[in-house]
């Protein structure tokens, strides 16, 4: 028993980790990575399977292995996989320090919230397994707890862990630990900036749910790296830092003052890396998702914009006429962009139209001319974080049909869970019954009106699966 | 040669480390601590010793002794207590590693700056030290960094040290000039993001005191080879691994009257946390010694305020900012005779007040409890008259505008001619002689008052 199996840790999809995603940074780098179709994955530390249950449902052709020490975990993932009828994923109680031979080489390895909640030895050992397991043009996500802006989250930790000593049961613990920081927050007796310090820790603290804090911030293991640790890290062990799995997360900031923006240059200057651990420091950054590959892959910083065209776009666009041109902003990331250029706009409002289908880059542009306009645009949109980019199409239905269908791992998920996952996977939670049993009944065998004779509501239906469609539920 | 030799700390008096601001304490919890006027002080990293020297000038009865690691440090100080001619008062050139067997023992022990800067062995030598040579009812005055709000300046001092020795700033001006500069360019960048604008203001505190000509402090307290944070919990167990115990805060402001009880450590950690405390100025003493908590002996004490009545019914303390309220006229009357009495102090039987009030007072910085008593003459305010700033603060207003007044507080002369005043005025000239260094006898006249209000007359 470990606390895992003790209080479970919610296990959700990670959209940034998945294979297609990771594939179209490594191609932006110069790499040809595994196709992402038919991929051999781990996840390591998989919880009970909420990040490669949908990712072995998209891709079937894939390999997929999920490996956790709690088995209270590994059950719920391995029901939900027989239920689902999944034949291409296995999950294994095992622990990471025996990883057993004959599981074989990965193309991608994930380790989403792992290397910082977990003991020196295995770290170094996650480490390890990247070097020995992955495939050469393999690439591996680690998330983890970043310093300089974690130290304000080791305060804090600090502080819960010192007024809820003693306490045994952990539900209790998390409520006592949040109230001490709600207390502090509003205790009045310091300057305003600390009091504003303080309130800001509060908001991330106060929303978590108690299992995310007891493995979060009250965890036994709270370890932090500066990016330039990280980096040394993966070196020690034969690999390379890659970029941000993030792509907009690692740019540096918009609004760089002058002299913030010549010591980046400067930084820049004697390296890579060095300029990114200087990216930290201006935006006091307390969490980064790392892409490492085995350090004789060669990567080529310089021409990210060359590989756009072999991908595919998403985003759920808004347009306003304004004078200089159309702004397009996302509703998701609420990052925008103006433009004047009628090729761009064409190509926004396509992709703008089709969410939440993913446009292939080909159908964005009418000719060649229009190809080289596109392909830096696309990159610094890319890094605006205006669009999603991927290395495989995602077909979701454009109108509604005579039987539509929820996709059936949310349908599943609808019978016990709250926060269901569409097929663009960023989760979404859904608090009304009405909508759940919707969910639940919308399988492909029913007509819209046997679900409105069933549900007694017809207008209520018709609505909540036109807004389903557009969350990209739907698979027709 | 040490770091301290390469770069001055330039030393200064700390109210707080005072002995009489230990007794006071001490005595409010139920100690009866040596009387300051005859006591024996011990300053451990007491850096040129201008901690010691006002100290040792006002108490010309009690033995001081101070030492440091900084060989030139120590011989400055030694200079000046020459030129002071302060007898009772004796400098070291001593590494506390090798503290002599026998010297001893010591009513009251200071280590400001020391705790979180030094290695390990060397903390707990201090504590070693306490314990062997702190007299039965003597208090020690540590300060150290305190978490968790210290990690703010941990985490501004990694960036620095990143930075430093990326550029290869190897000497300490360069690292000192190069770690200002970096900090005024994060500074400005989170001023520009509303998620890191709390954190420029607190970095703001900062780079106006290095700019205000804090940098040599800043270099030690910051970029030293050594910064360990302590919570006060973690603090409070390891002198008690020393047969030491953590008595109180030396600031009557945190005296808090909550911590009480057998877990007031962790009332006082609460405190803490509650506070964003980064920085502690702890007391200590022999764990056998019986404390009484809350502190409430405040019978046993005297009180002095620098009292200005701003209006009707508010009186503030021209030095601690601390204000009181009241229009009960016996309360209003105690205040006005603090404020005229001042310099010099009232006894607990003349204030007439309930001892929760006098606690309130004490704790909102309006009145400061005291153990000795305050005898300063009001000077003759003719301008045939030749008073005497205290020898001290001459030599200090020589070399720049801070100056220690007779209580230890460090006073600043801002204008030019008042720095004069104060550096000319030596007992044997009249004030005559100073008229045209101000617009009218009557603007210099009312300089001399505030020599007298500041403590800095004989």
């Amino acid at each position: 028993m470990n606390l895992y199996d003790v209080i479970e840790y919610p296990s959700y999809a990670i959209p940034q980790s998945y294979p297609d995603k990771l594939a179209v940074v490594g191609t932006m780098f110069g790499m040809s990575p595994p196709p992402p179709e038919r991929a051999r994955v781990l996840d390591v530390g998989c919880g009970s399977g909420g990040n490669l249950l949908p990712m072995a449902m998209l891709w079937p052709g894939g390999e997929y292995v999920g490996i956790d020490l709690a088995s209270t975990g590994i059950d719920n993932a391995r029901a939900k996989a027989l239920r689902l009828g999944l034949k291409n994923v296995r999950f294994e109680c095992a622990d990471l320090m025996e990883l057993p031979e004959d599981y074989g080489k990965f193309d991608y390895i994930l380790a989403h919230g792992f290397i910082s909640w977990v003991p020196a030895p295995v770290r170094e050992r996650l480490f390890d397994v990247c070097r020995d397991r992955l495939t050469p043009q393999g690439i591996a996500y680690i998330s983890y707890n970043a310093y300089p802006g974690c130290h304000v989250r080791d305060m804090f930790r600090e502080i819960m862990l010192e007024h809820t000593r003693g306490i045994d049961d952990p539900l209790k613990l998390a409520e006592e630990a949040r109230s001490i920081v709600e207390t502090i927050a509003e205790s009045g007796i310091s300057t305003d900036a600390l009091q504003e310090l303080a309130r800001a820790e509060r908001d991330v603290i106060c929303r978590k749910s108690p299992g995310s804090l007891m493995h979060d911030e009250l965890n036994e293991n709270f370890n932090s790296f500066y990016f330039h640790q990280f980096a040394a890290m993966a070196a020690r062990h034969g690999l390379q830092f890659l970029f941000e799995a993030v792509y907009d997360e690692g740019q540096p900031p918009a609004n760089l003052s002058e002299e913030a923006n010549a010591m980046l240059e400067r930084a820049r200057q004697r390296g890579f890396q060095i300029g990114e651990q200087y990216q930290d420091f201006l935006t006091l950054r307390r969490f980064r998702q790392s892409l490492v590959t085995h350090a004789g892959v060669a990567l080529d910083r310089e021409s990210l914009a060359s590989s756009m065209h072999k991908f595919h776009y998403a985003a759920p666009l808004q347009r306003t006429e304004v004078p200089k041109g159309i702004e397009f902003s996302n509703a998701r990331t609420k990052a925008g962009a103006v433009t004047p250029n009628p090729i761009t706009i064409a190509a926004l409002d396509r992709i703008g139209k089709a969410w939440p289908s993913t446009v292939a880059f080909a159908e964005l542009a009418e000719d060649d001319h229009g190809r080289r306009v596109l392909e830096p645009v696309l990159e610094r949109f890319f890094a605006a974080g205006l669009l999603d980019v991927h290395a495989t199409a995602r077909v979701c239905p454009q109108q509604l049909s005579d039987r539509p269908e929820v996709w059936s791992y949310a349908r599943l998920q609808a019978e016990t869970e709250r926060v269901l996952t569409p097929l663009t996977l960023t989760g979404v939670n859904v608090e009304d019954e009405h909508i759940r049993k919707l969910v639940l009944l919308t399988d492909g065998t029913r007509t819209i009106d046997e679900l409105a004779t069933l549900l007694g509501d017809r207008a209520g239906v018709e609505r909540g699966l036109i807004g389903a469609g557009k969350m990209g539920f739907l698979v027709r | 040669m040490t770091l301290y030799d390469e770069v001055e700390y330039p030393s200064r008096s700390f109210s707080q480390t005072h002995p009489e601001r230990a007794a006071a304490i001490g005595t409010l919890l139920g100690m009866s601590p040596p009387p300051p006027s005859t006591c024996r002080v011990l300053e451990v990293g007491c850096g040129s010793g201008w901690n010691l020297i006002p100290m040792a000038a006002a108490l010309p009865e009690a033995e001081i002794f101070g030492f440091d690691l900084a060989a030139s440090a120590i011989e400055a100080g030694q200079r000046d207590a020459e030129a002071l001619g302060l007898r009772n008062l004796k400098f070291e050139h001593l590494d506390l590693m090798e503290f002599p067997a026998g010297s001893g023992p010591f009513d009251y022990i200071i280590a400001h700056g020391f705790y979180s800067w030094v290695p390990a062995p060397v903390r707990l030598r201090l504590l070693e030290l306490c314990r062997e040579r702190l007299s039965p009812q003597g208090l020690a005055f540590i300060s150290f960094n305190a978490k968790p709000f210290a990690k703010l300046r941990l985490m501004w001092r990694e960036m620095m040290q990143y930075h430093c020795d990326l550029i290869g700033a190897a000497n300490p001006s360069e690292r000192l000039a190069e770690s200002a500069a970096l900090l005024k360019i994060l500074r400005d960048q989170w001023s520009r993001t509303r998620r890191l604008s709390a954190h420029a203001k607190l970095l703001d505190v900062q780079i106006e005191s290095i700019q205000s000509g804090g940098g040599n402090w800043f270099f030690h307290d910051d970029l030293g080879p050594f910064f360990e944070t302590f919570s006060i919990s973690e603090f409070s167990r390891e002198v008690g691994g020393y047969g030491l115990q953590f008595a109180a805060e030396a600031l009557f402001d945190n005296l808090n009257p909550e911590t009480t009880g057998a877990d007031w450590i962790a009332r006082e950690q609460t405190w803490d946390h509650l506070a964003f405390r980064g920085f502690h100025s702890a007391l200590v003493c022999h764990g056998s010694v019986e404390l009484q908590r809350p502190a409430a002996a405040f019978e046993r004490l005297r009180y002095a305020a620098p009292l200005t009545r701003v209006s009707e019914a508010i009186f503030r303390n021209d030095w601690t900012k601390g204000e009181a309220e009241s229009t009960d006229p016996p309360t209003v009357d105690v205040l006005q005779r603090l404020g005229s009495t001042w310099p010099g102090c009232l006894e607990f039987g003349e204030l007439g007040l309930e001892i929760d009030v006098v606690q309130q007072l004490s704790a909102a910085g309006v009145i400061e409890p005291c153990v000795s008593p305050r005898l300063i003459k009001r000077p003759s305010l003719s301008v045939t008259a030749a008073p005497k700033v205290w020898a001290p603060a001459r030599l200090q207003a020589r070399r720049g505008k801070v100056v220690t007044n007779r209580f230890h507080a460090a006073i600043q002369l801002e204008q030019e001619p008042l720095r004069k005043l104060a550096i000319g005025l030596d007992g044997t000239r009249a004030l005559l002689e100073f008229e045209h260094l101000f617009p009218s006898q009557r603007v210099m006249l009312e300089q001399v008052e505030w020599l007298h209000r500041a403590a800095l007359l004989d």
